[in-house]
């Protein structure tokens, strides 16, 4: 009976440390070579800006009053991945850029899947004209601001407004104070489709601060009344536009005298042009504006482009990647050892480390006794078998086989035979027998003379023709024997063997 | 116990960082006080990180542990839980554990990781274990502390106790369900006396003295005159399992061995038999230890059977496996556990006790006999169970390899069997319904 073997844990070094530190610095290179991550902060009123001139907040409140609401990045891949809507509504607020063909042509198609597209545009560039022309407007942004600082007869003081009265048909009405409000052009002013939303009633230009308002002096020059918000309603699709982006951002919305008022005249618009909740989709754009990198903001005022933690996570993912300082400390590195290693200080580099050495020696007999730091190992579950070995052997294809292994194969099968069908194997009789249980007389015949031809063989000394491979000889008749035994109602080869003839 | 700072060993990374800290030391004298001032940072941040490793040493040495098991029988997988509570106020960071266990008993999740222990806080570490009857020792948990940058860490410290998770053989539900359809297809369980019981055996006419709620009111307004309805006498057997098994029992792939067969055959006919209403008990003598439960019927005999079987340790490296008694020995305790009945004894053990006690056997059998008592012996034939897991060529050679073996062990049991002992060999694609056939036989 053997005893089974001890397992024992074995640790297999698949990537020496060399190699892996060489991968590592090729690695580093590469990732060194790619450059930075391109990330930026974005700046102006995107929505995607969470600082004071962003217009994140925007985007929370729509997101509070519609299910669906999408921030554009790029209006082509907006295309493609809307299918069929039932209202769309495009939100654009002070693009700093003008719309390219292909956006133009993104929005046109996505206008023509919806059955009702919806335009709310706070825009003082003119930036969103092209938008309002593709989509079938006649309502334009003139661009050029009403409120120039030049025109204000006050000075010493920067923070100028200009009034302006809303009028909404739902019963809404309020007085509003404009920072960057533009004209807006009308094609035909008498038009049923048009209505006029909001103007300057008075062009006083005035200084807002802590909830007081003062006048300080009145424009020149121009027409007493112009609109600053429109409402153009055409076949299954509406515009609102709003000449003042600047009231939509976050410094205002988030503005604890005069935020509220704000955001009621937002949500005044919005529901001006969805004018029912149902099923609204809302793409709020956010192409038409600049990203910079988070490290040149640092240099200006940062609270205007993005809220602290937003920074601090965009500086944060810089600083680790490699190209930040992977080349300083090589050049560090460099440095100091063209400073060790100059004439002159060699020997004094020399000395310092055997001083250091001397030092650690000193230390080290003071620390405790140290080992080698390993994961514990853990218990290896196992099978005990009495004849482990032979087990083993098999599973490894290690076993060889003989003439005696013929001899006991012969054995098993005379066994069997005799226990099931009562006739011993060297009999003739056994091809009767074995054609009766369903055996090919012609296979039966073979199968028994070889088997005994092959066992005379085994028996003797010398045979003649000598078998000189036994190993390959025995696992043809095994396959032989099985083929057989099966036909008498056991096997060799499977888990119900012999040995159940046997103990019967 | 509180560890002493001398169970704390220092790491390679110390080495390096305390060489590291005495060049940055050694070089301050032409690099500036940068480098010295570095260089003694460094120094200070290894010892704080050595006490930080000693109270954390310590606190694992004060927790607590709670240890706990689900699942019971073999087919089930065994969760054990370990509940470690720290009770100081140091957090343990990186507390490295690896579970002890059986290694006949095979996990099925990673044994050993790495966790947080908040301070005054507990952590629950379950581990998942493919269930085998018998007694299974899990545990201790052993636990290294190392400090936030492993530069020192403890010796491995045993936390808690050893469980020891006791796994009940399953008994075969469709071998159960297929005994008792031949039993009673066969008609085998019929006594066809008349007697106590609750099957119909026929009627007779009404006599002075009979209960009157056994009138067949059926058969009074057929015939016009009373009578009374007859039952057959109910049979019942009384069943003594005797398992008495050697090293070798416990060998073969894993839910297939010897000794797990024979716990399922036991489980399976002591079910069967509860069902019957039998007068059952269970005499197990395995690795130096000897188990026996009282005479008892229906399912609480089947119950504490059950529990029986799940004390046997399954643990084939037990150095010294002899039994503390002979088998003549245990057969002549149980033979005075025996009631005067006629008992049946199931005896089953390994084919080399067999053919060591033999003559002895016969003698103790012959006399048991004599008594009115019937004895079979179930004898597993240990290499049919070795077969199992190879593959199949796999199979055949190791048959051919071991058929002398095989060969001698089927000889002995025929000679045991010469002598007058009934012996039923088994392998592990044998079923209990041979041995259900044979027990309705005598119960008829």
């Amino acid at each position: 009976m053997s005893e089974p073997k001890k397992a024992r844990k074995e640790v297999l070094v698949l990537v020496p440390t060399t190699t892996f530190l060489a991968l590592l610095v090729a690695s580093l290179i590469a990732v060194v070579e790619l450059g930075p991550p391109s990330i930026g902060v974005p700046v102006g009123a995107s929505p995607l800006n969470t600082g004071k001139l962003g217009t994140s907040k925007l985007l929370y409140i729509l997101k509070e009053r519609f299910g669906d609401v999408q921030v554009v990045r790029d209006w082509l891949a907006a295309n493609k991945s809307v299918g069929a809507c039932g209202k769309l509504l495009i939100v654009i607020v002070s693009p700093e850029k003008p719309f390219t063909e292909k956006d133009l042509d993104s929005i046109k198609s996505l206008s023509k899947k919806c059955s009702t597209t919806l335009l709310f545009i706070a825009d003082e560039t003119g930036h969103s004209n092209t938008v309002l022309e593709s989509l079938g407007f006649g309502v334009r942004v003139d661009g050029r601001l009403l409120l120039e600082l030049s025109q204000a007869q006050a000075s010493g003081n920067t923070s100028f407004f200009l009034k302006a009265l809303f009028n909404y048909p739902g019963g809404y009405s309020d007085e509003l104070y404009l920072d960057k409000a533009s004209f807006i052009e009308l094609t035909d002013e008498s038009s049923n489709n048009i209505l006029i939303l909001g103007v300057t009633s008075s062009r006083e230009v005035v200084l807002v601060g802590n909830g007081t308002v003062k006048i300080v002096g009145e424009l020149s020059g121009g027409s007493e009344v112009t609109p600053v918000a429109v409402l153009e309603t055409g076949e299954r699709r509406k515009a609102l536009v709003i000449s003042d982006g600047s009231i939509l951002t976050n410094q205002v919305l988030e503005d604890e005298t005069w935020g509220r008022r704000y955001e009621r005249l937002l949500k005044e618009s919005i529901d001006l042009l969805v004018n029912e909740s149902g099923n609204v989709l809302v793409l709020v754009d956010s192409t038409k504006y600049e990203y910079v990198d988070p490290a040149r903001l640092l240099n200006s005022n940062p609270q205007l482009y993005a809220d602290p933690l937003t920074l601090a996570s965009y500086i944060v993912v810089r600083l680790i990647h490699p190209s930040t300082w992977f080349p300083p400390t090589i050049d560090l590195i460099n440095g100091l050892s063209s400073r060790l290693f100059s004439a002159g200080t060699l020997i004094l580099v020399v000395a310092a480390t055997l001083l250091g050495l001397i030092i650690a020696m000193m230390v080290l007999p003071r620390t405790p006794e140290r080992v080698r730091d390993r994961a514990m190992e853990s218990v290896i579950s196992k099978d005990y078998f009495t004849l482990a070995d032979l087990r083993e052997k098999i599973l490894a294809g290690r076993v060889s086989l003989g003439k005696e292994d013929f001899i006991t194969l012969y054995e098993i099968v005379n066994e069997v035979f005799k226990d099931v069908v009562g006739v011993p194997l060297s009999d003739e009789r056994l091809i009767n027998v074995l054609t009766s249980r369903g055996l090919d007389p012609v296979k039966a015949r073979r199968f028994w003379k070889r088997m005994n031809g092959t066992y005379s063989k085994a028996r003797k000394r010398f045979g003649f023709p000598p078998i000189i491979m036994w190993g390959r000889l025995v696992k043809k008749r095994i396959a032989e024997c099985e083929e057989v035994l099966n036909a008498v109602g056991t096997s060799l080869l499977k888990d119900l063997g012999f040995e159940y003839v046997l103990m019967r | 116990m509180a560890t002493s700072s001398a169970n704390i060993k220092g790491t390679e990374r110390l080495t390096t960082i305390i060489l590291f800290s005495s060049m940055l030391i050694a070089f301050w004298v032409f690099l500036g006080y940068e480098t010295l001032a570095a260089g003694l940072a460094l120094l200070t941040l290894s010892i704080t990180m050595r006490f930080y490793a000693v109270a954390a040493a310590n606190a694992v040495q004060k927790a607590r542990v709670l240890a706990s098991y689900e699942g019971s029988f073999s087919d089930e997988p065994v969760r054990v839980s370990f509940t470690i509570v720290n009770v100081s106020r140091v957090p343990i960071a990186f507390l490295e554990f690896l579970l002890h266990h059986s290694p006949y008993l095979r996990a099925s999740t990673q044994t050993s990781g790495t966790t947080y222990l908040p301070p005054r806080g507990s952590v629950k570490i379950s581990f998942v274990f493919d269930g085998r009857a018998g007694k299974h020792l899990v545990g201790p948990l052993k636990v290294v502390v190392r400090d936030p940058l492993g530069l020192y860490k403890s010796a491995e410290l045993p936390v808690g106790s050893p469980v020891e998770v006791r796994v009940m053989p399953k008994p075969s539900e469709a071998l159960l369900r297929r005994a008792l359809i031949t039993s009673k297809v066969a008609a085998l369980s019929r006594t066809r006396r008349v007697g106590v019981g609750v099957e119909f055996y026929g009627v007779r006419e009404y006599m002075p003295g009979d209960e009157l709620r056994r009138i067949s009111w059926r058969h009074y307004s057929l015939w016009g005159k009373p009578f009374v309805k007859l039952t057959e006498e109910e049979s019942s057997l009384n069943l003594v399992f005797l398992i008495y098994l050697s090293r070798e029992a416990f060998s073969g792939v894993y839910k297939h061995t010897p000794f797990e067969h024979v716990a399922s055959v036991v489980a399976s006919i002591a079910r069967y038999s509860a069902r019957r209403n039998d007068l059952m008990c269970l005499h197990a003598s395995v690795g130096g230890t000897h188990i026996h439960t009282r005479l008892m019927r229906g399912r609480r005999a089947y119950q504490e059977i059950m529990n029986s079987l799940a004390e046997i340790p399954f643990n084939p490296d037990i150095q010294d496996f002899t039994q503390f008694k002979t088998l003549n020995e245990v057969l002549s305790e149980v033979y005075r556990y025996l009631p005067r009945d006629r008992s049946i004894i199931l005896l089953l053990t390994t084919s080399s006790t067999l053919i060591k006690e033999a003559q002895r056997l016969q003698k103790l059998m012959t006399f048991l006999s004599s008594k009115g008592h019937v004895t079979y012996v179930i004898c597993p034939l240990t290499q049919a169970y070795e077969v199992k897991g190879l593959p199949e060529w796999g199979k055949a050679l190791y048959r051919l390899k071991t058929f002398e073996t095989v060969r001698n062990e089927v000889m002995s049991i025929r000679k045991v069997r010469e002598l007058g002992i009934p012996v039923i060999a088994m392998g592990p694609e044998n079923i209990v319904q041979e041995v259900v056939s044979r027990l309705e036989t005598l119960r008829s």
